[in-house]
């Protein structure tokens, strides 16, 4: 490979990217993964009859199956501008390779392909034991399904690169960031919010729409059988012209964004290093600081998790999947009983994230660690931090509540505490050292604090639900609380013992 | 009487160590430093400065041996020990998404500095450190320059009797690093003490009363520089060598 080159500069990311994955938990992952992999493949043999007619089924009535590629592809877009972001701002790397001789096109394409292949690597695992499986069944057309995921996951980068790019345009580098991270946001949950539609509409509403739809779904130009919109999934089934369209746009559409933007994209990326927060009007006189530590460590806190727009729109995701939820359930009332345990289990899992920030994700621990107050003290007042904001917005609700349904107000109240201090505590006592940016990652890893604070949100909503319909239940689910509580305490040992023991 | 003398120095170190798995960092190292002097711990790269002044800071916990600040061990008494001293590393400790004030303030607030006595004291200080037109900035968008004065504002905050500070003029620009200096004897000649670490050797010579070399992991020399000079013998070079010639020859590689 001629060094310079882009595919060159591919080969080093690739080896860097792979000597990152390292560990015993790495190696489990491969292997338990590579069998799971295994038997996908077995799974799909075995219930993919050859005389099934399979392919001409699912093309009569594209809608599920093309609505799902859709969704993947929403989500990939998502993916793909939170890539883009980050590869806006990853200055280390990037510095290095834009001072060097390299083309700059070289550089923006060989980002684009890391976005891509990030993008395609979990449809890829999910998808192919089916295009194998075709080639032992007597359907080789899905075969096709490997174009289609390359040239998906080539589209899906164009379109978040030219999403990014579009934002830095319009906005400057450093607010696009911030709008990027809250549309990405906004984009992941779009498919699952406009499914969600129906829900809200009158039944009359809710009728018309269905039979138009089903007309559309019938025989529309729009959402037909022959519809263009379904052409990646006969794509993926094999059928030569829209398999052809389907590589071709990806491919086009990939050299079209690096070809028009890789230069907005080296401007965007210089810009970002150099700006700076405009200069706001500075405060006059001699500055007024608050008196006490408590107040002083809040009103810190709550600063950080406000100013930090990555958090929030994490969070917004979060609380966007609730949202149906919680519309129906203000619609119907007091009468639907998933709605105290869907609002019950939102506050445990803000409390949650909220006091993983402020206990874990500290920006300067050592400062912290070097102050004359006991660390044992700052973590109570940093799960305060955490706690304090959702109880101050439960009792208004639980206030509001009263006005319906006495006994809920008092579950809603009484359950919801008992969900956000348990989260709290359970991060208290786990304390790690974590960045804010690891936020959405801190739940993937198994074992320690997570699984549990997970286990005692279930509790609660179990707890919510059993004071609401299955009384005689309640002090088992009430039971569990206190078990994951006290295993949160119990599997914390050591991390308190190395976080708050410093000298 | 042993409680007299142990306040009498500003920082004591006996017999610290610290391993590293099966390295060792820092072997056994004894140093004391009185009230009221400018030192400079001197050292090749990895020779235990930054993990002896981490030990210090209470930030590692040491594996044998004490360390006191004006007479307050730092593991028998860590609240005691920390409220006299200010540790600034060479990386500074900041958060990004709080403005220079607000930064200040919370410093303020972690030693227990009356809101009173804080406010007007930072705006002494962000105004000698030329940060005070920056005063409502967060200092994720500061130069590497100001986000080092920042801390040092930080540091300066609640008046602390001993500061050490570990490489405190990376970063900064001449005009910068004259005025630091010149903060730094000030503040020694109030009667406080600094302890610094740094590899521009001119610094130490110009500013430290008494210098120490670190070689790994123990104090190999220590005293003034001519002290020094006539310790380094032929090492070092003629009479009148610099602390550079001093400091080679004492570290050469046997």
């Amino acid at each position: 490979m001629r060094p310079g080159t882009w595919p060159w500069l591919a080969a080093a990311e690739l080896r860097m990217t792979w000597r990152g994955f390292s560990g015993g938990y790495f190696w489990l992952l491969t292997v338990g993964g590579g069998l799971l992999w295994i038997a996908m493949h077995w799974a799909a043999i075995a219930t993919m009859p050859s005389g099934y007619p399979l392919i001409a089924g699912m093309l009569q009535v594209p809608v599920f199956a093309g609505g799902m590629m859709w969704l993947a592809a929403s989500l990939m877009v998502s993916q793909a501008m939170v890539h883009s972001i980050t590869a806006l701002m990853d200055s280390g790397r990037l510095d290095l390779l834009l001072s060097s001789p390299l083309p700059q096109r070289a550089v923006f394409m060989t980002r684009g392909l890391e976005i891509a292949v990030s993008l395609a690597l979990l449809p890829a695992y999910a998808l192919l034991p089916l295009a194998h499986a075709g080639l032992f069944t007597g359907h080789p057309g899905l075969m096709g399904i490997y174009p289609v995921l390359v040239s998906g996951a080539l589209f899906c980068t164009a379109a978040g690169l030219m999403i990014t790019m579009t934002l830095v345009r319009l906005l400057g580098a450093r607010r696009a960031r911030t709008a990027g991270q809250v549309l990405a946001a906004l984009v992941g949950v779009a498919f699952f919010l406009a499914f969600q539609i129906p829900n809200s509409l009158s039944p009359g509403a809710k009728k018309a729409a269905g039979l138009w739809i089903m007309s559309q779904l019938n025989s529309g130009w729009a959402l037909g059988p022959q519809s263009p919109l379904w052409w990646p999934l006969r794509a993926a089934t094999g059928e030569l012209l829209p398999l052809l369209a389907v590589t071709a746009a990806g491919i086009f559409s990939f050299r079209l964004t690096i070809d028009l933007a890789y230069a907005r994209f080296v401007g965007g990326t210089q810009e970002s290093f150099a700006a700076a927060r405009p200069a706001a009007a500075p405060s006059a006189g001699t500055p007024v600081f608050r008196a006490g530590l408590t107040r002083v460590l809040l009103a810190k806190e709550w600063k950080l998790v406000l100013r930090d727009m990555q958090v929030i729109s994490q969070t917004l995701v979060q609380l966007l999947y609730l949202v149906p939820l919680l519309l129906a359930g203000f619609k119907h009332g007091p009468k639907n009983p998933y709605i105290i345990p869907a609002i019950v289990a939102a506050a445990a899992m803000l409390a949650g994230n909220l006091a993983w920030l402020t206990v874990s994700a500290e920006d300067a621990p050592e400062l912290v660690s070097t102050s004359p107050v006991p660390v044992g003290r700052l973590m109570k007042v940093k799960a305060a931090a955490a706690a304090l904001p959702l109880l101050a917005l439960l009792l208004p609700l639980s206030l509001w509540w009263l006005t319906r349904s006495a006994p809920q107000a008092a579950v809603l109240m009484l359950c919801g505490t008992g969900a956000v201090v348990s989260a709290a505590l359970i991060q208290l006592w786990n304390p790690c050292s974590g960045k804010r940016q690891e936020l959405k990652y801190r739940n993937k890893s198994f074992g320690g604090a997570g699984i549990i604070e997970m286990g005692s949100t279930v509790s609660w909503i179990a707890a919510t639900v059993c004071a609401g319909m299955y009384r005689e239940w309640l002090p088992y689910a009430l039971a569990a609380c206190a078990v994951m509580l006290l295993a949160g305490w119990h599997a914390g040992r050591g991390a308190r013992e190395k976080v708050w023991g410093r000298a | 009487m042993n409680d007299l003398k142990g306040a009498a120095q500003a920082l004591s170190i006996k017999g610290l160590s610290k391993n590293f798995g099966a390295k060792r960092a820092v072997d056994g190292l004894d140093l004391e430093i009185p009230a009221g002097e400018f030192h400079a711990l001197l050292g090749p790269n990895g020779a235990g400065k930054t993990t002896t002044l981490r030990m210090v800071a209470g930030l590692l916990k040491n594996d044998a041996g004490s360390v006191s600040v004006y007479g307050h061990d730092i593991g028998l008494s860590p609240a005691d020990a920390k409220r006299a001293m200010a540790f600034l590393p060479d990386d500074p400790m900041l958060y990004g998404k709080l403005t220079a004030l607000e930064y200040l303030e919370f410093v303020a607030g972690l030693w227990g500095v009356p809101a009173a006595e804080a406010g007007p004291r930072a705006k002494e200080l962000l105004e000698w450190l030329e940060l005070w037109d920056n005063r409502d900035q967060y200092s994720e968008g500061f130069s590497r320059g100001m986000r080092q004065k920042l801390a040092l504002a930080g540091a300066m905050i609640h008046s602390p009797r001993l500061m050490i500070l570990d490489e405190p003029l990376t970063g900064l620009d001449a005009r910068a690093a004259r005025s630091v200096k010149d903060m730094l004897t000030d503040y020694v000649k109030k009667g406080n003490t600094v302890v610094l670490t740094t590899h521009i050797l001119e610094i130490a010579e110009r500013l430290a009363e008494r210098i120490s070399i670190i070689l790994d992991g123990r104090i190999i020399a220590a005293g003034t520089l001519d002290e020094l000079r006539s310790r380094a013998g032929a090492a070092a070079g003629p009479s009148g060598a610099t602390l550079e010639d001093v400091f080679l020859g004492l570290t050469e590689p046997a």
